[in-house]
């Protein structure tokens, strides 16, 4: 199988990040989510560091794993 | 000559696991007395038990054995399949979650009854019923073989003798034992996956390493871009990690249940990101992980060069396993199928009763006809399920053909849904067609596969199945926002608590008053028993506890025992009545006979109680 190039890596985090961008957009303009409560915040910041996380995850078995 | 597997010890621990799975589920049958605890285990559920019993769902029969043979193959990047869902958890959490939670609806197919019209409900209702029997059948077939291939079992009656496990527990105990039986079955199936490849880098230690043995080009998470055709990184993203994800949590009936089970809309969301934030990742390693020890043993000379993919799993398992420990890990396989088969069988029959039986057949009954009719569904869809198996073995067209159909419908669906739930201006007439003429091209696409070509991303042509979603999500989404253009937005009144930015709307008609939704902490209070004439379905507290939930009079409460591994069994939601007066009650809440019985408690028992909102 030929190595893998960038833009594996990229592709996903792009096509993928402009879909996580509009459901966020959503989230922020929904008419129930409130985030001066306590309860919104937390959980907009784990969706926004899950995203961050999984590219963590991924960069990681992309530059530095093959190379261990 | 066909090498069968295992020791009469294994055979004995895979036996004991099933009576322990069928004894487990049908012991939450006294949880099941009305057609909301049947399909919806009553909404009493805290986040954890979701989050887990989703893994034991999203872990098919298959998975093993398939996603082992491509961690054998191609590395680490068979975790592309199931890690990717970040991208849809806001819109799943966010746009989809609050509008089939408030707006109370038990089907798929209902609320596209309510947010467009009966003809979409009936195209939902004909296509998820087909879908989800023809898949209990597909599962069933597939442990089959695996069982064969494995311990010698006869196809049909391998899979005869799952079914009717499953089935005995889901009829008996419905939502509930489904959710439980799934959250043990979860647990057997990450230990059985994650202890054999933990142990395999044990074992490997004395044979240089895993890491070492394991090639460098197997270390990348992601696969070449578009090569080769079986298996490139773009085909995969398009069709799991944007299709499948998408129908897996928006359209997957099982899934929408298991989240409306939740007792509060807080805890689905909770549910939702710990699955895939934590779980997911552990149910990848856990499902991959023998094919990446099976070729780190043939790099050491453990197992032979000729090894191929679909051995790897059992082979890699057979190897390191002693007697025992390998039924354990059988157990698992089966539970992965019994843990997708009873949620199959519970959402075709919520399907049946709630679209076609109660809507067409007897409009009016009591709730313990539709819950008689739930129970003969469940069995119904089970013995298709079974007489499915025989057929596939013979047509493999037919099992084909299956695939081909969920492959056809799944686009269509999502976009339907995820416009619908998204976009206030999307019409009926849009959906219906969006369902209708995405099928159709769909299945035009499958005759003449030129039609890929400009979504090809340069996948060479025999692997233009891979990229089929992506054009299915391309042609239905054209469809859905032209015709959307061309015809009347839905009046207001109509898609209320339906649709993105009216959550609102639904979380008021839900609780038939204003949200209170001020932060507060839970009191631990007695269970004490009293008389209240006025409204049955009412609580009451003392101020003090009322001021620390931060709850007013008419608040929804959450009281539940104090055990939190009890899981919420021992739970009932209620309104918040007026505060107790009686200085020596205040560390009690005063419940009534009616709510004893349904949240099955005893006179002075230690509960906890929160404000939902």
């Amino acid at each position: 199988m030929p190595t893998p190039t960038i833009s594996s890596l990229l592709y996903p985090y792009i096509v993928g990040g402009v879909l996580f961008v509009i459901g966020m957009i959503l989230v922020f303009k929904s008419d129930v989510v409130d985030l001066k409560l306590r309860r919104y915040r937390i959980m907009v910041i784990w969706l926004i560091a899950g995203y961050f996380i999984y590219l963590a995850i991924h960069s990681f078995f992309f530059f530095v794993a093959p190379r261990l | 000559m066909q090498e069968i597997l295992g020791t009469p010890l294994d055979y004995t621990v895979m036996i004991g696991y099933f009576v322990l799975i069928v004894a487990f589920g049908t012991f939450f049958a006294r949880y099941t007395k009305t057609t909301k605890e049947f399909f919806l285990g009553g909404q009493r559920f805290p986040w954890w038990i979701i989050s887990f019993s989703c893994v034991a769902t999203l872990v098919g029969s298959y998975s093993f054995i398939k996603y082992a043979s491509v961690g054998y193959l191609y590395g680490f990047s068979s975790t592309m399949s199931y890690i990717n869902d970040i991208f849809l958890l806001p819109i799943f959490m966010f746009c989809w979650l609050p509008v089939i939670y408030f707006s109370r609806v038990l089907s798929i197919p209902e609320y596209l009854g309510k947010r467009f019209d009966p003809r979409t409900r009936v195209v939902g209702t004909i296509i998820l019923i087909i879908y989800l029997v023809g898949y209990v059948g597909i599962n069933l077939y597939t442990l089959g073989v695996a069982l064969h291939t494995l311990i010698g079992l006869p196809v049909f009656w391998a899979a005869v003798a799952v079914a009717v496990f499953a089935t005995i527990y889901v009829v008996a105990g419905g939502q509930t034992a489904v959710i439980w039986t799934d959250l043990l079955q979860a647990f057997i199936l990450l230990i059985a996956g994650i202890g054999l490849f933990v142990g395999g880098i044990f074992f490997l230690r004395h044979y240089g390493g895993f890491w070492n043995l394991f090639p460098t080009g197997h270390k990348y998470a992601m696969a070449y871009f578009n090569k080769p055709p079986s298996f490139n990184f773009v085909g995969v993203f398009w069709q799991d990690a944007i299709a499948n994800s998408f129908a897996f949590w928006l359209m997957n009936q099982g899934i929408m249940m298991r989240f409306m089970s939740a007792k509060s809309l807080h805890d689905s969301r909770k549910a939702a990101l710990f699955n895939i934030l934590v779980l997911i990742i552990v149910a990848s390693v856990a499902t991959s992980g023998g094919g990446w020890i099976a070729r780190a043993l043939v790099s050491a000379g453990l197992l032979p060069k000729t090894l191929t993919g679909k051995e790897a799993f059992v082979r890699a398992a057979y190897f390191l396993c002693r007697p025992g420990v390998f039924g354990f890990v059988l157990a698992a396989l089966t539970a992965a199928l019994m843990s997708t088969v009873d949620t199959l069988l519970n959402a075709a029959s919520a399907v049946f009763v709630n679209d076609v039986w109660r809507p067409h057949i007897v409009k009016k009954a009591p709730d313990r006809h539709y819950l008689k009719v739930a129970r003969i569904a469940c069995i119904a869809g089970a013995i298709i399920g079974i007489a499915l198996v025989p057929i596939y073995m013979r047509f493999k067209t037919i099992y084909a053909a299956h695939g081909a159909f969920t492959a056809t419908i799944t686009p269509p669906m999502v976009v339907a849904i995820v416009l619908g739930c998204t976009w206030k201006r999307y019409t009926s007439k849009a959906a219906f067609w969006t369902l209708l003429g995405g099928m159709i091209l769909m299945f035009i696409s499958i005759k003449y596969d030129i039609l890929l070509a400009p979504f090809s991303c340069g996948i060479p042509r025999s692997g233009w199945f891979f990229i089929r979603a992506l054009y299915g999500l391309v042609v239905s989404g054209v469809i859905g926002v032209v015709v959307t253009l061309f015809t009347t937005p839905p009046l207001k009144e109509k898609i209320s608590g339906l649709v993105w930015r009216t959550e609102r709307e639904g979380m008021i008609k839900f609780k038939g008053a204003e949200p209170n939704e001020r932060e507060g902490k839970q009191a631990v209070l007695r269970i004490k028993q009293v008389e209240l004439s006025d409204e049955e379905d009412i609580v009451r507290v003392s101020p003090k506890a009322m001021e620390l939930m931060q709850a007013n009079t008419g608040d929804m409460l959450y009281v539940t025992d104090y055990r939190w591994w009890m899981g919420g069994l021992h739970s009932t939601h209620a309104k918040a009545g007026d505060p107790i007066t009686e200085e020596e009650d205040f560390d009690k809440v005063y419940v009534s006979k009616v709510l004893m019985d349904r949240g099955r408690f005893k006179e002075g028992m230690k509960v906890r109680v929160e404000k939902i909102f």
